[in-house]
């Protein structure tokens, strides 16, 4: 009985999990609202969201190169959000 | 089983291949216009951190802590971007070092990338994996429960992404992993740790976490984290077999009030993890326990940072809540059940903060914590 549970449990999991993987495929990479948003604007929803936003110029332009892909890995930015941010950075 | 991680593994290729394949029609469309961002050309480093101290004070006591710090070297080669994780602290026998995350990332497009090592915390929820730094968390302690019923480290694979379905945003992360492993030391019998690097058994855990950003002109996110691992305890003894499902609810909104001059955060995760019921020896013999834990928190913070008043702009306060229930017929020693904390943060800039916070707990013994944490 408790291996049939842990069956039923395992490939729900896994049919969860194939379909979110199938609804991603057929997502866009793109979105219409993002694309209107200047990098400041993305700067401060996007950091503020979990810490306050760092000012531009903290970080030298090839630090922030590198931070801007920290934080993709962290919060699952996109590559237009990821783009506009570290061009807004990158102006001071 | 093992066809089951085929069909994985399978699937896991597929989709990526077809967001490979995608990667590639997108690149050739936006390199004109700004470069290719993976040039294996680009090579770059820096060098982040954080600092915390802190003091306790109670009705009995009044403790200075141990300074706690890390560095955090990054570096970035085309589409491999390295992260690792160095801290240093002091426990009761001395200075104390404390080596991770260690993981390296490829980008598969420009949306997905894959990574292999060493994770500090896994993507149950967001806490403690986003919020738990000093300069970060607005109060000086975290909720009740969640370095012992959630907050995993683990070693293995991980894939992550995120798109767009019309204006909801979606992100996703899935993982093989070692997993967890059942505790057999006396106080904490039946409850699960972090994986070690040498895994007690075949099993790997899967699994992963779904966020919805459903209004893109807003932050406010929900998400939701599920794994599963058949075994957690040791081959070849009678904790062979023993599974653990873990699940996780979390939300996060943190909008700007023009009406109060400031913004407001939101944030919210229950942690529920329920292990199969196993027996227990300990010195007054054995017992027998199924491990359905939980524990959850729900935080508010305000900060006036329009106020025309500079110290005010400077000053955030925070409220907190959360409970960890543990399971019935277990010797565990969570110090409560019911937490409050009430703080007062003063930020002297964007990653340096001094803390007072006020902890109330349900078995009377509240402390007044102070602390000064800095990002690096």
């Amino acid at each position: 009985m408790k291996n049939r549970s842990k069956f039923k449990l395992f490939w729900t999991i896994v049919t969860l999990f194939i379909g979110s993987l199938f609804i991603f495929s057929a997502c866009t990479s793109t979105n219409k609202i993002v694309a209107q948003e200047s990098g400041a604007q993305l700067w401060s929803q996007k950091c503020q969201s979990c810490h306050n936003a760092p000012p531009p110029n903290q970080f030298s332009p090839q630090q922030w190169d590198v931070i801007i892909y920290h934080m993709k890995v962290k919060a699952n930015l996109t590559k237009q959000e990821q783009e506009k941010i570290v061009a807004f950075l990158k102006q001071r | 089983m093992k066809k089951s991680y085929i069909l994985l593994a399978s699937t896991f290729l597929f989709v990526l291949g077809a967001n490979c394949l995608s990667f590639q029609n997108a690149n050739a469309q936006t390199k004109s216009s700004s470069g290719d961002v993976f040039s294996p050309g680009v090579t770059n480093f820096a060098l982040l951190g954080e600092f915390d101290y802190g003091m306790n004070i109670t009705k009995n006591s009044a403790s200075f802590g141990a300074p706690e710090m890390a560095v955090m070297p990054l570096y970035r080669q085309g589409r491999f971007f390295f992260e690792s994780g160095i801290g240093a602290s002091f426990d009761n026998n001395g200075p104390a070092l404390d080596v991770g995350p260690i993981n390296l990332s490829y980008m598969l497009s420009n949306d997905w990338l894959i990574r292999v090592g060493h994770f500090d915390a896994l993507p149950f929820g967001r806490y403690p994996r986003t919020y738990d730094p000093g300069w970060i968390n607005p109060l000086a302690t975290g909720p009740v429960g969640f370095d012992s019923i959630g907050g995993y480290d683990d070693f293995g694979f991980q894939v992550q992404g995120s798109g767009f379905i019309g204006n909801t945003r979606l992100r996703a992360f899935a993982s093989i992993t070692n997993g967890p492993q059942l505790s057999l030391d006396p106080g904490s019998q039946g409850m699960i740790t972090s994986a070690s690097v040498a895994d007690n058994n075949k099993s790997k855990m899967i699994g992963g976490r779904l966020s919805l950003n459903p209004s893109l002109s807003s932050n406010f996110s929900i998400g939701v984290s599920e794994y599963y691992t058949g075994n957690v305890g040791n081959s070849g003894t009678q904790y062979d077999g023993v599974g653990a499902n873990l699940l996780a609810v979390d939300m996060n909104w943190a909008p700007t009030v023009t009406s109060l001059d400031g913004f407001i955060r939101l944030r919210g995760q229950l942690n529920a993890v329920h292990v199969d019921k196993a027996n227990y020896v300990d010195g007054a013999g054995t017992y027998t326990f199924k491990n359905n834990s939980s524990a959850l928190y729900g935080m508010f913070a305000y900060q006036p940072s329009m106020s025309s008043n500079h110290f005010l702009q400077s000053l955030m306060f925070a409220f907190m809540y959360s409970r960890a229930k543990t399971p019935s017929g277990a010797k565990w020693d969570l110090s409560s059940t019911n937490q409050y904390d009430v703080g007062l943060t003063y930020w002297f800039n964007w990653r340096t903060n001094l803390k007072a916070d006020y902890d109330i707990q349900e078995n009377g013994q509240n402390a007044l914590m102070l602390s000064v944490a800095m990002e690096l």
